[in-house]
């Protein structure tokens, strides 16, 4: 419905009463009027035949399936100015490369997929299958990668949903489908040099901006912006050398399944030296995790296989077992708690409602300890690496959803190419130990 | 520029290419609501001032209620903070408001 705005200085948070109370005897930035007098007037003045009787809106006719043929230069100079990539040049998606990414599937083109917005609760568009194999085309797949590509995109969840606080996204693959496409989950998992991980995760990013329908200035505001927008996180679990079940058996699947997990978050701490050089991961994550606000008590760590190891041979059984010990052992005061932005906005109000903990730590002294991470349902493990070092990222995410890869595979049989495209791989040792303590 | 199973980097350049529109396709747009009538002054009016959530929104909701003290002062003000997070949807405070106030301010967007 129309609504009447007025715009005082922004942003608002932290300024002195003096401060604001100039902003509110000021004027709007945006019309350059007295702020209040507009405020009186959206209150007072009549309304328009419009505000009265707002004209239904139509659904836009549908944009033709095809544009307007054009060279390859030309095609994509079009495409990187009118917002459809991720700055860098794509492959262009002709009829002849979509329809063969659609043989990555059975499921018909015309198959609508979902709705997906970046802007929370804003105006969502519809994607199908073949608005799927679009975008993957875009960013350089194969057909062989299209069954993850249409998992992600039946999450319906943007890489990068607009946040003035801006968002990152992770997406992490599980199952027998890792191995099929060649996906990395060892090492160098989150660098690129994986044709896998590297594809994937670039289309998600282009459905994000093409299908969630992310515009800069208008539907997406992330201030600084996130550079892991650009490929999401985008690996796969190392089953084999984890001592632990997988990601996706623990969100219900079975481990001869595939899923892909995604995941939103802000920040990653990378523990850059060693487990147990001095003190053993779970205490060094502790320390760690003290630098994030808690949120609804989120946390993801993406560990090295050793340290996944080293965990166990301290006591730790399960992933479980380790997220316990952190739920029940990081410990922040107070007054960092609630002092935190979005602490105040989501917590702040079922503080009010007297919903528990949090009613009681609102009215802790500012210097009192409380354990944060009081879910521990909701912190993930993740075991990502090459066996290195014993090395590991602890990170604010929270698991968002586990989707089905199988649902989207082709009858028959995964549709690889004659020679598939792999990047080097790195020596492995004949033994496997690589000269490591297994 | 890249080379597939279907084009010779020499054919791409010559010929005019097909693609297709990568953006998602449009859906039933929101319904439009009527806003309600407007009042013909603030003299002796309820108006609530509802913070959304965002950080600093109260703070300043605080001083649009001085600004109305000092300035219109027999308008009646009543300041509230919106129940849940500023996504999530507040019937009993949207009935009082239609039970008891005359107008609203929603603020501020974060």
């Amino acid at each position: 419905m129309p609504l009447r705005f007025s715009f005082p200085p922004y942003p608002v948070v932290g300024m002195p009463a003096s401060k604001l109370r100039e902003y509110i005897e000021g004027n709007d930035p945006v019309t350059g009027a007295p702020l209040m007098r507009e405020v009186v007037d959206a209150l007072t003045k009549p309304l328009s035949g419009e505000e009265a009787k707002p004209v239904p809106r139509a659904v836009p006719p549908p944009r033709p399936r095809l544009l307007a043929p054009g060279t390859e230069e030309n095609l994509q100079r079009m495409f990187i100015e009118s917002g459809w990539t991720d700055g860098l040049p794509i492959i262009l998606p002709t009829e002849e490369r979509v329809a063969e990414m659609l043989t990555g599937t059975s499921h018909d083109p015309g198959e609508i997929v979902g709705q997906m917005s970046v802007a929370h609760r804003g105006e969502y568009t519809a994607y199908t299958v073949e608005k799927v194999a679009i975008n993957a085309v875009m960013a350089g797949a194969r057909p062989e990668h299209l069954p993850v590509i249409l998992a992600i995109a039946s999450t319906r969840h943007p890489a990068f949903p607009s946040s003035t606080t801006s968002f990152a996204g992770m997406a992490i693959i599980n199952g027998p489908i890792r191995n099929e496409i060649g996906m990395n989950s060892g090492l160098g998992a989150l660098s690129p040099f994986n044709f896998a991980n590297s594809v994937i995760g670039r289309a998600w990013t282009l459905m994000s901006i093409n299908l969630g329908n992310a515009r800069l200035g208008d539907t997406f505001l992330a201030s600084t912006g996130h550079n892991l927008n650009y490929n999401n996180m985008c690996c796969a679990e190392n089953e084999e050398k984890s001592v632990w079940e997988p990601l996706h058996v623990q969100k219900g699947f079975q481990r001869n399944e595939s899923a892909v997990s995604v995941f939103r978050g802000w920040s990653i701490i990378n523990s850059m030296g060693a487990a147990n050089a001095i003190r053993p991961a779970h205490e060094e994550t502790a320390i760690m995790l003290k630098a994030f606000p808690a949120l609804r008590s989120v946390a993801t760590l993406i560990m090295d296989p050793l340290v996944a190891k080293g965990l166990k041979d301290q006591g730790f059984e399960t992933k479980q077992d380790v997220v316990r010990w952190l739920s029940e052992n990081v410990k922040i005061s107070a007054g960092q708690y609630w002092g935190a932005d979005v602490i105040y906005a989501f917590m702040s109000p079922l503080a009010r409602e007297g919903v528990e903990p949090y009613a009681t730590w609102s009215k802790l002294p500012k210097d009192a300890l409380i354990a944060p991470y009081n879910d521990p349902s909701q912190m993930n493990i993740v075991v990502v690496g090459g066996e290195s070092n014993p090395l590991w990222l602890t990170t604010d995410f929270s698991h968002i959803q586990t989707a089905s890869v199988d649902k989207w595979r082709p009858e028959g049989g995964l549709r690889r190419d004659a020679r598939p495209i792999r990047m080097p791989v790195p020596p492995a040792c004949s033994d496997e130990s690589c000269g490591l303590p297994s | 520029m890249a080379q597939t199973a279907f084009h010779s980097e020499a054919a791409l350049q010559r010929s005019p290419l097909t693609v297709l529109d990568p953006q998602g396709l449009p859906v039933e747009p929101a319904k439009m609501l009527s806003m309600a009538p407007r009042l013909s002054s603030l003299e002796g009016q309820t108006i609530y001032l509802v913070d959304v959530g965002f950080a600093g929104g109260y703070e300043f909701l605080e001083e649009m209620r001085n600004w109305f003290a000092r300035r219109m002062p027999s308008t009646h003000i009543v300041l509230k903070r919106k129940p849940g997070n500023m996504f999530l949807d507040a019937p009993e405070l949207w009935a009082e408001i239609k039970e008891r106030a005359g107008g609203v301010i929603f603020g501020v967007g974060g």
